[in-house]
């Protein structure tokens, strides 16, 4: 039986990048706030490190064994077994995923919020990828921006505004949606080759453009800038310049004493009553069960956990799952089509240090920036070419059939050419469909017993291929005007898994078709919310976080304001 | 581990670019790690070693280590897009090329022949530059007591 504890007004399950802001405008409006995370804090001196073993190779802060335990299974169609999908780097610690992400802070474009109706109006309805079950979002982007706003200056966001308030500035990204103000700190600086390839842009006639990234470019409220020291990417910041909420958000919300951490506490299901109300939370520390009561529950764990734990939370009033008596539960799931296009120069490009988020970016051929009339696809991808290079991983590069795998040949080929390849990063606007979604294993389950979610692929999906493909060739394009010698680019096939996972409790006006309303509250039990990108019904081109933080902010907002109605 | 030896002997060998992978102690990074955090595959990989000295027996007439380098050029050749020779190569780059802390790159013999500068605590713009010659900093990120 579960020990029963002092009722809190809201539980925050999942103190990471979602979550962990949430709990601020809660804390900051009064209420008692339990912040209850299966993982704990991290220790700068002890957890990160500049070490490609520890971060990439093994993946020691990216990865925690509670997490690795609970990985979704995969498989192709229905009828096929699923298969482990693998290490992902789904992660239990207080900041969660924003310990070791990449940081870069993308606003969505006005257009990801509304591509149904905008594809219709400019193409026609045939336009719309078949068998896709994109909806307009419930939100627009001027909806979002004063929240993204918020984000941007409480986790501290770099970067260069292309547009305020309808003023176009080619030094930052003119595709942006309109923004009320400048961001708070200038963009990272650039490093000699992301210069080289800016220029090389600019002679194509694109706008290249410094990228924005929740890491500090000066000193930020009393946080250090970056160091640039090239053990950014899957590590945590040893000088505390990446923004994370471990040391943003949530030491604030800690700081009005209404926020109350329980850490190392795993929530096994959310509780409801009769009337589908739900009552709290059950969870596990130190192997002894409490059941923690809250007038309000906002889950915010990734994707797949929230999901899995509506799932899992059967009731009288929800017998297949919380929230799931309209069978949309792990509906419109999808993991962000990403690749990396690489190319060899014939001189030494210098990327060893940086960080992923030092980079430059094109624009032109994402979202819509582009007629894309008689192309067969709408969307495209974001074209980033970014510095850090590790050794191993720069070791083990192609030899592009100028070389042997091995001997004395390959290593004066490695000696010579190891600092000579670039890495980038293309994010394909992807979809959601109607055969791909999460359920619950028939087989695998956690060390608890419970089964670990499953994923369903469902077939190929033609049109991010054929943005994708374009978008590599695009990529070719600007590597070859910028001197490189060989390119090459990976097959762009999918449905793929991606350290962006979105939907599963998609957000939108029809609950016949959406799990949470335009506030992110459940369709079916009002005092239940759901945060992260599991909300999400499209990918945009773009990393996810800070528009999943933004949603966030903007539910925690709405519960505040509508306490007395909400929490009934 | 004579196996291991001889075989990674030949994948980066010793040559007048400097140390190879065993000069280098991979072996050590290698054994260590599938003692420790890379447990689960330390049977598939023994049995991988195993099979690589059968091999060298039924064709080339001795186990590996007793073949000439030459001979066993051979072997690593008509192997190579074997599963074992893909993951002894991977296993050996991060032996080779991981922080020395991790018992391999001695004398950060790896990170000189790749020209990789070593780890800084902080990195200025200029050694950031197109070409810039940037002087190697030979340290472990895990202090002195590492890579000599």
């Amino acid at each position: 039986m579960a020990i029963s504890l002092k009722p809190v007004d809201v539980v925050v399950i999942g103190l990471g990048a979602a979550g962990g802001v949430a709990v601020l405008p809660l804390a900051r409006a009064g209420l008692k706030v339990a912040g209850i995370e299966a993982g704990t804090w991290m220790d700068p001196h002890r957890d990160f490190h500049a070490d490609e073993v520890y971060n990439n190779v093994r993946r020691l802060v990216s990865s925690s064994p509670k997490a690795q335990r609970e990985c979704p299974t995969v498989r192709a169609t229905p009828s096929q077994q699923a298969r482990s999908a693998g290490v992902h780097p789904m992660m239990n610690a207080i900041g969660g995923t924003s310990i070791h992400y990449w940081a870069q802070s993308w606003r969505l474009k006005p257009w990801d919020f509304r591509t149904r109706s905008e594809s219709t109006r400019r193409y026609g309805v045939n336009s719309i990828p078949a068998g896709s079950t994109l909806e307009d979002w419930p939100v627009t982007y001027d909806d979002l921006e004063p929240y993204y706003d918020i984000i941007e200056q409480e986790v501290g966001v770099s970067g260069k505004a292309g547009n305020i308030q309808g003023r176009i500035d080619p030094a930052g990204n003119v595709f942006e949606g309109p923004r009320q103000r400048e961001y708070p700190m200038p963009p990272l600086r650039g490093a000699g080759f992301t210069d080289h390839m800016m220029d090389a842009a600019r002679e194509l006639g694109w706008k290249p453009f410094r990228p924005p990234a929740a890491i500090n470019s000066q000193p930020y409220r009393g946080r250090n800038p970056c160091v640039f020291h090239g053990y950014c990417s899957a590590g945590g910041c040893h000088v505390g310049a990446k923004n994370s909420t471990a040391i943003t958000t949530i030491p604030e919300a800690v700081r009005t004493k209404n926020l109350t951490i329980f850490d190392k506490a795993q929530v096994t299901r959310i509780i409801t009553d009769s009337n589908g109300r739900v009552t709290g939370v059950n969870y596990i520390r130190d192997r002894k069960e409490y059941f923690q009561p809250a007038k309000i529950v906002l889950l915010a764990g990734y994707t797949y956990e929230n999901s899995r734990l509506l799932l899992l939370s059967k009731s009288k009033a929800y017998p297949s799952g919380l929230s799931n008596n309209h069978g949309q539960v792990g509906r419109h799931y999808f993991g962000h089509w990403v690749s990396n296009v690489s190319a060899l120069f014939p001189y030494d490009i210098n990327v060893w240090y940086g960080l992923p988020a030092q980079g430059v970016t094109v624009d032109e051929w994402a979202d819509d920036s582009f007629d894309h009339a008689g192309l067969g696809f709408i969307g495209g991808a974001s074209l980033h070419v970014y510095t850090e290079r590790h050794p191993i991983d720069a070791a083990a590069m192609n030899t592009y059939g100028r070389a042997p795998l091995f001997g004395s040949a390959w290593k004066r080929f490695v000696h010579e050419n190891a600092g000579r390849v670039a890495s980038t990063y293309l994010q394909t606007n992807t979809f959601p469909y109607e055969t791909t979604f999460l359920d619950l294993d028939s087989e695998v389950r956690d060390p608890l017993g419970d089964p670990v979610c499953r994923i369903t692929f469902g077939g190929v999906r033609e049109n991010e291929q054929r943005a994708l493909q374009h978008a590599q060739n695009k990529m070719e394009q600007w590597f070859r005007a910028a001197g490189a010698i060989e390119v090459t680019k990976p097959p762009a096939n999918g449905p793929r898994i991606s350290t962006h996972a979105y939907g599963g409790t998609r957000m939108g006006d029809n609950p016949e078709t959406n799990v949470v309303d335009r506030w992110g509250f459940s369709h079916e039990a009002p005092n239940l919310g759901v945060l992260g990108a599991s909300v999400m019904g499209s990918s945009g081109a773009r990393n996810p976080t800070l528009t999943l933080q933004a949603l966030a902010w903007r539910t925690a907002d709405h519960l505040v304001k509508n306490w007395k109605s909400l929490a009934g | 581990m004579k196996t291991l030896v001889a075989f990674i002997d030949r994948l980066i060998p010793s040559d007048e670019l400097g140390p190879g992978a065993v000069a280098s102690g991979a072996q050590i990074y290698i054994d260590r790690a599938l003692a420790g955090p890379n447990a689960s595959e330390k049977d598939t990989f023994v049995q991988g070693l195993d099979s690589v000295d059968a091999y060298a027996q039924r064709v080339h007439g001795a186990a590996l280590a007793e073949l000439s380098a030459e001979k066993r050029d051979q072997v690593l050749n008509e192997m190579i897009e074997s599963p074992f020779f893909n993951r002894a190569r991977i296993l050996t780059l991060e032996g080779m090329f991981s922080d020395p802390y991790y018992g391999g790159n001695k004398n950060f013999a790896g990170w000189d022949l790749i020209r990789y500068p070593g780890p800084r605590t902080a990195v200025a713009a200029e050694n950031q530059a197109l070409n810039a010659d940037v002087k190697p900093y030979r340290m472990s990120a895990y202090g002195i007591k590492y890579g000599h």
